[in-house]
């Protein structure tokens, strides 16, 4: 019985070898040459101009939550819009409930004001 | 043989358990303020209740053999676990049914109406006193227990809030005492049902059933001991006596009356109409200890009381040392010494109470309970000396009142079962001639008087030692009457 | 075309989840409607949604319907949980808009929370799949981790929500982790299919450390110990009504899946399980019972006493009989009417007196300010501490006897000791209420509002009449033991 799982320690011993060898061969490999330019933060390549430690309006937090939210819940509608055929007005009438319950939640956060931005 | 035949088909039984809870609920409506009214109440319920209960004595059929019990009632309850609602009287209940009546009508009598909460105060009492009549009227075992239990609960209030002194923790002290050995009886219920139940192949909690089905020797021990533990408590026992004089000094004197002279003898009741009658292998092998710890209690309360200052603790003691006696006769295991125990249960429980009352008119008069304070009282007060001196004389056995009559019988019992005990409790006997007097010398016979001189005993306070020093008088000089109604009982429960 | 009758779809079987989903909808869409002077409203609105629930319950007892592809049962044990939630969330709606509105916090949202843990609690009752407990106990969970912070001003409140979701968190990765070992050592995730499995071959390793850590993930749920750190700050910290709540419903809801999964899935491989829960129990009861002692606070107190019942529940399952089920629910039934009227007792005086009502020297003398209250409390009082004639005895004494008829000599000792100590804290509150500095400048006298003392009341009786007629309620909770999967 657990031997099935034999296969999957194997795996497991793997990965952790793997994640130390890619850790630990470079220092051996390669060259190091130390910079001021190489401890700069990275940004696509261009040269900071501030601190990243910038204070970001609370509205990315909301948008971003509402965002999964949101596309998590359609997630759903696709494997019904794969076998909508086959289950015809029962299907309809089940997705319409779950849209309903989404528009519900959509009513909600838009009253709420979460949807306004910068006032 | 009986005086007269109650009507049957009537639930008298249930009655009596009803009359204080009506009371109870009628105190409940009065306005706090009407404290007179709230007292007649308290009064009437329980004069009503020792009626229906001196009615009960009258019609109680003397004579018929074995196990049979009177104005019975059977009910379903919980018929899943075959606990049911299962009331009864016999011998052994009987009389002390008569007493907790009277001592709850003597409690109610004395309370006094100024008391602050004085309406809770008596609904409390009402409510001990259906508890206490519940725990002799019960015949299944969870029933029993849920009285014996919710006797506990007045209890604690009563000292817990009326009390004197460290109340709370006096209060405390017996809950958790008495708590104890209650769950040690409560998985000694469950165990005997358990095992019966697999005898018979149904449940049951009915005394009567279980009584036929006798469990192994070994079972028997143990279930033993979790009942023994529970009544040994509440008498209480050599050694777990030790919340006694923390409770009883604290416990105010109404509620003493009932706590002192019928909730300790409910334990010995328990210890003969169960660990007797349930459990006679485990009697067999646990009598000789009980029997022995009993005498050790008779000697330890006698000294005790011979060492105490306080009047109430003296009592207190005195009374423990009584106990120690019935604890003897019923572990005599003979029919001598088991109604010795039962005669001796009713006196101790009308002397003791007389006892407490003394000193607690003493105390109402003086403003000490301090022996070395108290001297030359008989001068200003005749009567109470006079009084006193016939409880006194009763409380240490003195032929002709009825003190006598049952220690010695349990004397007897115990001079043939257990020889040296005996001895041992002959030399209770002589200490508690030697406390009692002493009481009764140094607070009214010394010279020179108190200069706060004692107030002579009024009329209504003669009232409520008259029916105690009635039963004193009566039951010393005609013993024979009280043999009768139990023998039968008795006989049946010893299986001899 | 498919065919959408062999799907297992029947909807009757959760139809008093769906009402309650329902009405938190409807709830949610009229809060956005109605002006916020009218929110009572909602509260009227939830409630009535509750009523309907319950009387969605009636088709349930006595069946055995099986639906959603083993996933959900409609039997009589769901509809015992589910009237016993039901009533729960009935009188916390009720006794809820007075003591919102005392804290400023009547908000629409907390209805829909309410409404939605229940949910969550009840599908949890009728779950009998591994799938279905989770979803059930991700639904209460999350709706409880933001109601214990709904006083979001007061620190102590968002101390108390950050507790509750990050250990709870924790707890539903091990909940998680348990069924996925479970699954991957039987193959199956439906209760049935486990039993079926584990009736067929026994158990494994593998089976064993996901039982393990179902229990831890469940035990945090039902708060207890050694899983009950969180329960006391949580408790305290969370507004009260929030814990009168959460403190019955939840236990509640998680001992039905306790119940439905070691009594009916595991009950051939109950010397496996029985030492890690008569473990739970053991010391659930002994620190429960041990620790309240020393609180100086009612709702901390009352957090441990909570811990402590948890452990008395547990005692009926280790049996694994039918008969130690029933006493455990019959346990549940009791301690949802005790423990609701404690807490409902406690937001009472909080309503009255503000945040410090929950101290112990607040209460001081209640007996003759709010003879109301510090009566009912102590009926309350003396059920959780098992004096007849309370229900509370009988739940102790049902839960007692199948122990010593299994001779499990252990746990019931422990219980026994841990009961005489618990004593000591149940009748201190008592004697709290009774000792009064009564020259002190008496308070005036504030009336109860109506609704509190009508439900208030309504606990007391029911503690004490269930006390006295058990039978009705025990011989349902038997009904719903005689589990079919």
């Amino acid at each position: 019985m657990l031997s099935d799982y034999f296969p999957l320690l194997i795996f497991l011993g793997a990965v952790v070898l793997f994640g130390l060898l890619a850790l630990f061969l470079p220092a051996f490999l390669a060259g190091s040459r130390q910079s001021a330019a190489k401890d700069l933060p990275y940004e696509c390549g261009i040269v900071p101009r501030s601190t990243a430690r910038r204070r970001f309006s609370v509205s990315f937090y909301l948008t971003a939550m509402l965002f999964i939210i949101f596309d998590v819940e359609a997630i759903f509608i696709y494997p019904w819009a794969v076998i909508l055929h086959g289950l015809r007005w029962f299907g309809i009438a089940e997705m319409g409930i779950f849209v309903a319950i989404l528009l519900v939640a959509l009513a909600y956060i838009w009253k709420k004001g979460a949807l306004e931005w910068g006032s | 043989m009986s005086w007269y035949t109650l009507p049957a088909g009537v639930p008298w039984l249930t009655l009596a358990l009803l009359l204080p809870l009506i009371g109870a609920f009628l105190v409940l409506l009065a306005p706090a303020a009407a404290r007179g009214v709230i007292k007649q109440l308290g009064i009437l319920s329980a004069l009503l209740t020792l009626v229906l209960m001196l009615l009960l004595l009258g019609g109680f059929q003397h004579g018929p053999g074995g196990l049979r019990f009177q104005f019975e009632e059977i009910h379903h309850w919980i018929p899943s676990l075959g606990i049911g609602y299962h009331l009864g009287v016999d011998g052994l209940s009987l009389f002390l049914l008569a007493l907790n009546g009277l001592l709850s009508l003597l409690a109610m009598l004395i309370a006094d109406p100024r008391t602050p909460r004085f309406k809770e105060f008596v609904l409390l009492l009402l409510v001990l006193e259906t508890a206490t009549t519940g725990v002799l009227l019960a015949l299944d075992l969870i029933l029993f227990y849920v009285f014996w239990e919710a006797m506990l609960v007045p209890l604690y209030f009563l000292i817990g809030v009326w009390g004197e002194g460290r109340k709370v923790f006096a209060a405390f002290t017996f809950l958790i005492y008495t708590v104890i050995g209650s769950f040690a009886m409560l998985v000694a219920i469950l165990a005997v049902a358990a095992i019966t139940a697999a005898q018979t192949g149904h449940l049951s909690f009915d005394w009567t059933v279980l009584v036929q089905h006798p469990a192994g020797a070994v079972a028997q021990g143990w279930m033993f001991l979790g009942f023994a533990l529970a009544f040994a408590v509440k008498m209480p026992i050599f050694p777990l006596h030790s919340w006694l004089p923390i409770a009883y000094p604290a416990t105010p004197t109404p509620a003493l009356l009932v706590f002192a002279g019928l909730v300790s003898k409910l334990g010995a009741y328990g210890l003969i109409r169960f660990n007797l009658a349930l459990f006679p292998a485990g009697a067999r092998g646990w009598g000789p200890i009980l029997a022995t710890l009993a005498t050790i209690g008779i000697l330890y309360g006698a000294l005790m009381a011979l060492l105490q200052v306080d009047l109430k603790l003296l009592v207190a003691y005195a009374s423990m040392s009584h106990l120690g006696f019935i604890g003897l006769g019923i572990f005599s295991q003979n029919v001598f010494g088991v109604e010795g125990a039962l005669i001796q249960m009713i006196n101790h429980g009308v002397i003791i109470a007389g006892l407490f009352l003394v000193v607690f008119m003493i105390e109402q008069r003086t403003g000490t309970r301090a022996r070395s304070q108290l001297r030359g009282l008989t001068r200003p007060a005749p009567l109470f000396a006079g009084l006193f001196f016939v409880i006194a004389l009763a409380a240490l056995g003195l032929p002709g009142l009825n003190g006598f009559v049952g220690e010695f019988l349990i004397m007897l019992g115990a001079f043939t079962a257990y020889l040296p005990l005996a001895i041992g409790a002959g030399l209770g006997v002589i200490l508690a001639a030697w406390y009692v007097l002493r009481f009764y010398q140094g607070a009214f016979e010394e010279v020179p008087v108190q200069p706060a001189a004692l107030t002579e005993m009024r009329l209504n306070e003669v009232g409520a030692l008259a029916p105690l020093l009635a039963i004193i008088v009566v039951f010393g000089i005609v013993p024979s009457f009280f043999p009768a109604a139990v023998d039968a009982t008795v006989r049946a429960v010893l299986r001899t | 075309m498919i065919d959408t009758s062999r799907l297992g779809i029947d909807y009757g079987v959760l139809l008093p989840e769906l009402v309650v989903t329902a009405t938190a909808l409807l709830v949610l869409v009229l809060d956005l409607l109605i002006p916020p002077g009218r929110r009572r409203w909602l509260a009227a609105v939830s409630a009535l949604g509750l009523l309907l629930a319950l009387l969605a319950t009636v088709p349930l007892w006595g069946a055995d319907r099986s639906a959603f592809s083993g996933t959900v049962i409609g039997d009589s044990f769901a509809a015992f949980f589910d009237v016993i939630l039901l009533s729960t969330g009935l009188l916390t709606v009720l006794i809820s808009p007075r003591f919102l509105r005392s804290l400023g916090l009547e908000y629409g949202e907390y209805y829909v929370l309410t409404l939605a843990a229940m949910a969550g609690m009840m599908l949890l009752a009728a779950a009998t799949s591994l799938m279905t407990i989770f979803l059930g106990i991700e639904l209460l969970s999350i709706a409880l981790y933001v109601l214990a912070g709904f006083a979001r001003r007061n620190l102590r409140s968002q101390e108390s929500a950050l507790k509750y979701l990050l250990l709870g968190g924790f707890a539903s990765g091990f909940l998680l982790y348990g069924m996925a070992l479970i699954y991957g050592a039987t193959g199956a995730t439906t209760l049935h299919g486990i039993a079926q499995f584990v009736g067929a071959s026994g158990s494994s390793v593998l089976l064993l450390v996901g039982i393990g850590f179902l229990v831890v993930g469940l035990a945090f749920k039902a708060s207890a110990a050694p899983f009950h750190m969180w329960t006391p700050d949580v408790y305290q910290g969370a507004p009260t009504v929030v814990t009168t709540f959460m403190s019955v419903a939840t236990k509640a809801a998680a001992f039905a899946v306790i119940g439905r999964v070691f009594v009916a899935a595991f009950p051939t491989i109950r010397a496996d399980w029985y030492f890690p829960l008569a473990f739970v129990a053991i010391v659930s009861l002994g620190i429960g019972n041990f620790v309240a002692i020393t609180q100086s606070n009612l709702k901390r107190l009352l957090a441990y006493s909570g811990i402590a019942q948890a452990g008395y529940i547990l005692l009926g399952i280790l049996p694994g009989s039918s008969e130690g089920l029933a006493a455990s629910l019959f346990y549940v039934a009791a301690y949802a009417v005790m423990n609701f009227g404690a807490f409902a007792v406690v937001t009472a005086v909080e309503t009255r007196v503000g945040e410090g009502g929950t101290e112990i020297p607040a209460w001081t003398g209640l007996f003759y300010r709010q003879p109301l209250l510090a009566t009912t409390m102590t009926v309350f009082m003396l059920s959780l501490a098992g004096i007849p004639p309370t229900v509370g005895f009988f739940a102790k004494l049902f839960v007692f006897r199948p122990l010593v008829e299994a001779q499990l000599w252990a746990p019931l000792a422990v219980a026994i000791v841990t009961t005489v100590i618990s004593f000591y804290y149940y009748l201190r509150v008592v004697v709290v209420m009774l000792t009064a500095p009564e020259e002190a400048g008496r308070p005036a006298r504030e009336p109860v509002s109506r609704v509190m003392g009508a439900i208030l009341v309504f606990c007391s009786i029911a503690t004490i009449v269930l006390g006295v007629f058990p039978t009705v309620v025990f011989d349902w909770a038997r009904t719903a033991a005689a589990l079919h999967l």
